[in-house]
């Protein structure tokens, strides 16, 4: 199996950039795992599965978020559904017009207030920018209201955590339930308040760090085999 | 034209009155007379779309339950529901589901009403509660109950707190937490209504007349028997249909011709021959310039 030509998803480029302890080594060992998985998926088909509620959240208010971010930035924003790539990395930007914007949808007010760039989200927009030839990009946080059967699984998930089975129709129950449905909906928070917008813009210079990132990363992935030791 | 008149003219056309003469043959001109009066009763009745007017009415005059909103029957209601436009909802009166139990020959009674402080004496879920209605300790409303009794003498009835029929109209009723519509104007009502009508569907024989007024209860009629409930807070939309409604609210709300067209001409190239998108962007392209 050759590397030589993998591209690596925007969305995970992040765990390249983790700089190794020691500077005698070209990657950290939160890469070299990064990796190894990677082999492990081209080599055998075996990936970890990540879905959990977060990522479910995201993915059923993605159109909800885009609609919050369109009225708070007066723009027409809609989904992009081109995957772009170049020689080093290969993904699917939220939005490219009239912006270059990734989505964030956040899970609660809680997670929405301390909500801010990182470092994988910063490699993200920067390798988006190089897809696309933006100069600047944005990360836009969105505080949307949960799917129903989030806010039932949810109310389900208190319901056993507060003691409260069989407990149906009295008043600590219904103060439970509906401190749940206050938590996971927003609409009676002003529009304006709901969305965060980050700004990035593109280096020339850290994209040239990605690259022999990528390079190395590509070299390290020539080396793996089923015993775990390089070559 | 103003928008009375024209459903006006489209409630006196050839084409509606031979459909309306085919269900109601001689009664045909007071129906269509009737509806007219509805919405000159209702402004905003009059800028829906005519043909879920006539719908909402026909399904009405189908069950033989009057639209006269001072009755309490059945109801004509003007929705703006954001895929669909401007339209008229067909709604249920709790006397209109009354009515139609009493006519299916099989109940004895059937009624519903407020219960207040200290008129519920006891929650059995299984033998049913109890109520005293001699008594009550004060005029605060804590829920609703409705109870029927068939000809059989089987006899079932139903509570809900004023809480659980506020929760159950913030779930099914976007007008409700909009704060506006039937659930604002007569909460009373509507909650009789609200228990009557899941007694009803959950423990009672319900007629031919009965299932289809609750099928078509709080819907809009389309073309055809299709029933849409565009109030129902629990429907939901695809996101094709969430990101055209993000469109169809750009353009409307669009105050300026440049950035109306930089905003989404790109969009709208891209749309199928015929796309209704296409027709707002371009009236309002005109409207604008």
């Amino acid at each position: 199996m050759n590397f030589d030509n993998y591209k690596f998803r925007p969305s995970s480029v992040g765990n390249l950039m983790v700089e190794p302890r020691s500077k005698s080594q070209a990657l950290s060992e939160t890469t070299k795992t990064y990796l190894q998985e990677i082999y492990l998926k081209e080599k055998f088909g075996r990936e970890k599965i990540f879905g959990n509620k977060f990522t479910i959240k995201g993915n059923e208010v993605e159109e909800d978020s885009l609609t919050l971010a369109s009225k708070k930035m007066g723009l027409l924003l809609i989904k992009n559904k081109e995957t772009l790539e170049n020689d080093f990395v290969k993904g699917t930007p939220d939005v490219v017009a009239p912006k270059l914007i990734d989505i964030k949808s956040s899970w609660d007010i809680f997670t929405f207030y301390k909500a801010d760039m990182n470092p994988m989200y910063y490699w993200q927009l920067l390798s988006y920018m190089w897809l696309t030839g933006h100069t600047q990009s944005l990360l836009a946080y969105c505080l949307v209201d949960s799917p129903e059967h989030q806010i039932y699984q949810e109310t389900r998930r208190a319901m056993y955590s507060l003691n409260l089975v069989d407990e149906e129709g009295t008043p600590e129950f219904d103060a439970m339930e509906n401190q749940v449905r206050l938590n996971m909906t927003f609409s009676d928070i002003p529009l304006e308040m709901r969305v965060k917008t980050f700004i990035a813009s593109y280096e020339e210079d850290q994209i040239e760090k990605l690259k022999q990132k990528i390079t190395a990363a590509r070299a390290y992935l020539n080396s793996l085999n089923m015993s775990g030791l390089r070559q | 034209m103003s928008k009375e008149v024209a459903v006006k003219d489209y409630l006196q056309s050839p084409a509606v009155r031979e459909r309306v003469s085919g269900l109601l043959n001689e009664r045909s001109g007071q129906f269509i007379a009737s509806v007219i009066s509805t919405v000159n009763a209702n402004e905003s009745l009059a800028t829906c779309n005519p043909a879920t007017i006539l719908n909402a009415a026909m399904t009405a005059a189908s069950l033989d339950l009057p639209v006269n909103s001072n009755l309490g029957f059945a109801y004509i209601v003007p929705y703006n529901d954001k895929k669909l436009g401007k339209v008229a909802q067909f709604q249920m009166g709790y006397k209109g589901f009354i009515q139609l139990a009493q006519r299916s020959g099989q109940y004895q009674t059937i009624s519903a009403t407020e219960v207040y402080e200290g008129q519920l004496t006891a929650q059995d879920p299984l033998r049913g509660n109890t109520y005293d209605f001699t008594k009550k300790d004060s005029d605060t409303i804590i829920g609703y109950a409705a109870l029927f009794v068939l000809s059989n003498g089987f006899e079932k009835d139903l509570y809900m707190s004023k809480e659980e029929v506020q929760k159950h109209a913030k779930r099914y009723s976007q007008t409700f937490k909009k704060g506006f519509g039937n659930w604002v104007d007569d909460f009373d009502a509507m909650a009789r209504k609200t228990v009557i009508k899941l007694l009803l569907s959950r423990f009672g024989p319900m007629s031919v007349q009965m299932q289809k007024a609750i099928e078509a209860d709080q819907s809009v009629l389309l073309d055809g028997d299709k029933h849409v409930y565009a109030d129902n807070a629990s429907a939901t939309l695809t996101d094709a249909e969430k990101e055209e409604i993000r469109v169809r609210e750009f353009i409307e709300a669009a105050d300026d011709a440049e950035a109306l067209k930089t905003g989404c001409a790109t969009y709208i190239e891209g749309l199928e021959k015929g796309h209704s998108l296409i027709e707002l962007y371009e009236g309002k392209l005109e409207e604008l310039s």
